[in-house]
């Protein structure tokens, strides 16, 4: 699995924002927060290849993060990849 | 048939005569126990089996459970009452079975084990020849170690045996009126926690209160939040979608699942997939 290679290749789709790796889920952290994706993702063919584009980096899962503020604005922001689970 | 054709056609001769094969299959035994949760399955098993047997020679049992929503049984009862089935309600105790709330790949074998050793004295003490449930033939093909725990148990499942899909089993219900033919599946609630995250009241608690409160913003269909400690992933059916891709209808989920108790919220972007976690485990393929 690797966060780094889908953030670029969901970047390339035109989809900004860092991807942290649970196990085979994807969460998609985006920098401008979910609203800036929001219009672009409620395309059904956008979506549908953001997750193709998952399960070729090995995720079988990608999941949206539904932030209140954009990414950037956070300092509490992990690194790609850390184990986040803390439950 | 797919499941849209099964409820926009009109029921079929082989239909029916699938049904009059259910009918015959109930006056074989003489009378039934029927494992009753008010889904789609067990309301069709149980209403069928009412008229084929009389109120008399069978009953209706709920086996209450921790894993489920008290929405359930609420429904479940008043469904059973609308229709005319006899029901009995029974606690289960699978939470306090430390094999179950490990939540192992077959979490649901030691359930369904709680569950069929509640019910197997019931249908002795009453009297009623044989216990069945309501697995229909398209679950045969999918990821259930609970089935086994039937099998053991010596419970019979006649929709499977006479190869009634869900399809068929929506088209039959609506044929009777049932209100519960176009009834979203409603598995239990450790349903929605990844296998070896411990199964715990606090956990079913919480997920419980999130899909309330994004059924209470007005989301429709299948619905599943699935608990990854800190973050709730939401799975919303393909059709809902579209309607929650905007800046307010994100913020309205968020806002709603985190007074849950979730710090983290976040949408799938594939949306509802049945038996989601056992892929993300690794025990089914996407």
């Amino acid at each position: 699995m690797s966060a780094a290679g889908l953030e670029a290749a969901l970047r390339s789709l035109g989809v900004d924002g860092r991807v942290e790796a649970r196990g085979a889920l994807a969460v998609l952290v985006p920098r401008g927060g979910a609203d800036a994706l929001a219009g672009a993702l409620a395309d059904a063919a956008l979506r549908r290849g953001a997750a193709v584009l998952a399960r070729e980096h090995g995720f079988t899962h990608l999941a949206l993060e539904l932030l209140d503020e954009p990414e950037a604005s956070r300092d509490d922001a992990p690194d790609d990849g850390a184990d986040l689970h803390r439950d | 048939m797919t499941a849209d054709a099964a409820l926009q056609s009109p029921l079929s001769a082989a239909l029916r005569e699938k049904e009059d094969r259910l009918v015959a299959w109930m006056h074989a035994q003489g009378s039934v126990l029927v494992g009753y949760s008010g889904g789609v399955d067990s309301v069709y098993l149980a209403a069928v089996a009412r008229d084929a047997l009389g109120p008399e020679r069978m009953l209706a049992v709920i086996g209450r459970s921790a894993s489920y929503p008290e929405e359930q049984w609420t429904t479940a009862r008043a469904v059973a009452d609308r229709v005319g089935i006899p029901v009995l309600e029974v606690d289960t105790d699978e939470l306090n079975d430390p094999r179950y709330a490990a939540n192992p790949s077959n979490r649901c074998y030691f359930c369904k084990g709680e569950l069929w050793s509640r019910l197997a004295p019931v249908a002795i003490e009453r009297d009623l020849a044989v216990v069945v449930d309501g697995t229909n033939a398209d679950d045969l093909g999918d990821w259930r170690p609970g089935k086994a725990a039937a099998e053991e148990a010596g419970v019979r499942s006649p929709l499977a045996e006479l190869g009634f899909t869900k399809a068929e089993i929506r088209a039959l219900s609506r044929a009777r009126g049932l209100p519960t033919h176009a009834q979203p599946a409603s598995p239990c609630l450790s349903s929605r926690i990844p296998y070896g995250t411990p199964v715990t009241p606090r956990r079913l608690r919480e997920i419980e209160r999130a899909e309330r409160a994004l059924r209470a913003l007005g989301v429709e269909g299948d619905l599943r939040v699935r608990h990854h400690g800190d973050l709730a992933r939401i799975e919303l059916a393909a059709a809902e979608m579209p309607r929650w891709m905007s800046g307010a209808g994100l913020r309205g989920m968020r806002d709603a699942v985190r007074s849950a108790g979730f710090v983290r919220v976040a949408l799938d972007l594939r949306g509802f997939r049945s038996g989601s976690l056992n892929v993300l485990g690794g025990v089914t393929s996407a």
